[in-house]
């Protein structure tokens, strides 16, 4: 049977670093010392080095992919789309299907799925799967709220087709509430609430942040309460889906939202510390990023060995959220 | 319930002051760490104590420790 497996994994972040203040009790709390973030670059930028890191390894000819989704919610244009230039940009066939889709932190679960679909029923062979996001160009820099959190990043992984009995990536889980919408936005410049002068005044919350409402925005205490909520039965249906324990996986790798909400989130789910990855330090929330960057660190750490198991989950802005089954398969 | 831990818990690692500190008249904006993060902190105690789910406006809006105490007992009693 055909089956489709993560082939390899790359990532790319800008030079700049911007470093949180090791003083301040919240950067102990979120677990993040330094972020990095563009300058002139693109989330189409970023994920086109990541993908040039994946070729350069030489893991895969440029005339093999046959398809390229790109993640991302900082498209270079309204139109056209930013895959379309990435398949120019990285000089792969004119033979490729491309195509990008607009989601945060659940994104590349849900990148897997539809990769899955595409090689399970022969539409494809080999897939660069590509994500990249610049919120560091949304969020104002005197809003601390967000600005010691979000780390601007991209990656590429490459997921190729293969004869085999059992799955490497599923079954999924997935979830969606709409009406979290105000809670994580961006809430001007697109057609619903475009641009205007007054869209790009600042004011000033109550614990003096300044934003505009062309800023990203975060509630934090009800993004925190959305993960309460949804998280735990999105993980216990798919341990459900699975027929698996929690001690019958080998690793969980989580959307890196921040260190607090995912030790809160451990704790309250029982998965044991020395499976659980925690990869920010460096990073901070690279939204889409955050999981195919902490899988590639954990593989290079030599933690992740063939046949693992291992267990997916992405959650955040919509709100969205999916997760997935994946079994590690050595290249 | 047992309220004396949920105190010193929110004494120590939300707010962090020293233990017996707080009073339930003490207006929660003048402790200085009482910011975003300590209120979803609270949350996370309630969750973890309690098994409830705190709403941020709620927290936000209440100006002294003793209503903040109250919120959490509504919730409770309510849950």
């Amino acid at each position: 049977m055909i089956k489709s497996y993560i082939k390899s994994i790359e990532y790319y972040v800008p030079k700049k670093i911007e470093y949180n203040d090791q003083n301040e009790k919240l950067t102990k709390k979120i677990g993040i010392n330094q972020i990095n973030v563009v300058e002139e670059e693109t989330a189409t930028d970023l994920a086109f080095m990541a993908a040039e890191k994946l070729f350069e390894s030489g893991i895969c000819e440029r005339e093999h992919i046959d398809f390229i989704i790109f993640c991302t919610q900082s498209p270079d244009y309204f139109l056209p789309t930013s895959a379309c230039l990435l398949q120019a940009r990285l000089e792969l066939p004119t033979k490729c299907g491309a195509f990008d889709y607009n989601l945060g932190c659940s994104g590349y679960v849900y990148g897997l799925s539809l990769a899955k679909g595409l090689i399970e029923t022969g539409q494809a062979e080999n897939i660069l799967l590509l994500t990249g996001d610049t919120y560091s160009k949304y969020v104002n820099k005197k809003d601390q709220s967000v600005k010691v959190l979000f780390g601007d990043a991209g990656s590429a992984t490459l997921i190729s087709n293969v004869n085999a009995n059992e799955d490497y990536l599923g079954p999924f889980v997935f979830g969606t509430d709409g009406t979290g919408k105000e809670n994580l936005i961006v809430r001007n410049g697109g057609a619903r609430e475009p641009y205007t002068e007054e869209a790009l005044m600042e004011l000033e919350d109550r614990y003096g942040n300044l934003r505009s409402n062309a800023n990203l925005y975060m509630n934090g205490p009800e993004v925190f309460n959305f993960t309460l909520r949804e998280v735990p039965p999105a993980f216990f249906e798919l341990l459900e889906k699975t027929g698996m324990a929690i001690q019958d996986y080998d690793r969980f790798v989580f959307h890196q939202a921040n260190k607090f909400m995912l030790e809160h989130l451990r704790l309250k789910l029982k998965i044991p510390e020395e499976k659980f990855t925690v990869c920010l330090e460096n990073y901070g929330n690279t939204v889409s990023s955050t999981i195919p960057i902490a899988l590639k660190n954990e593989m290079e750490q030599g933690n992740l060995d063939d046949n693992n198991k291992l267990l997916l989950l992405g959650f955040g802005v919509g709100y969205s959220w999916a997760g997935c089954k994946m079994v590690w398969k050595n290249s | 319930m047992d309220f004396k831990n949920f105190v010193r818990e929110f004494e120590e690692n939300v707010v962090m002051v020293a233990e017996g500190t707080l009073e339930m008249s003490t207006v929660l904006e003048n402790l200085e760490d009482w910011d975003s993060l300590a209120v979803v902190s609270t949350m996370a105690i309630a969750d973890n104590m309690f098994g409830v789910q705190l709403d941020g406006e709620e927290i936000v809006s209440c100006t002294t420790f003793g209503e903040l105490i109250d919120k959490v007992k509504n919730q409770l009693s309510g849950a």
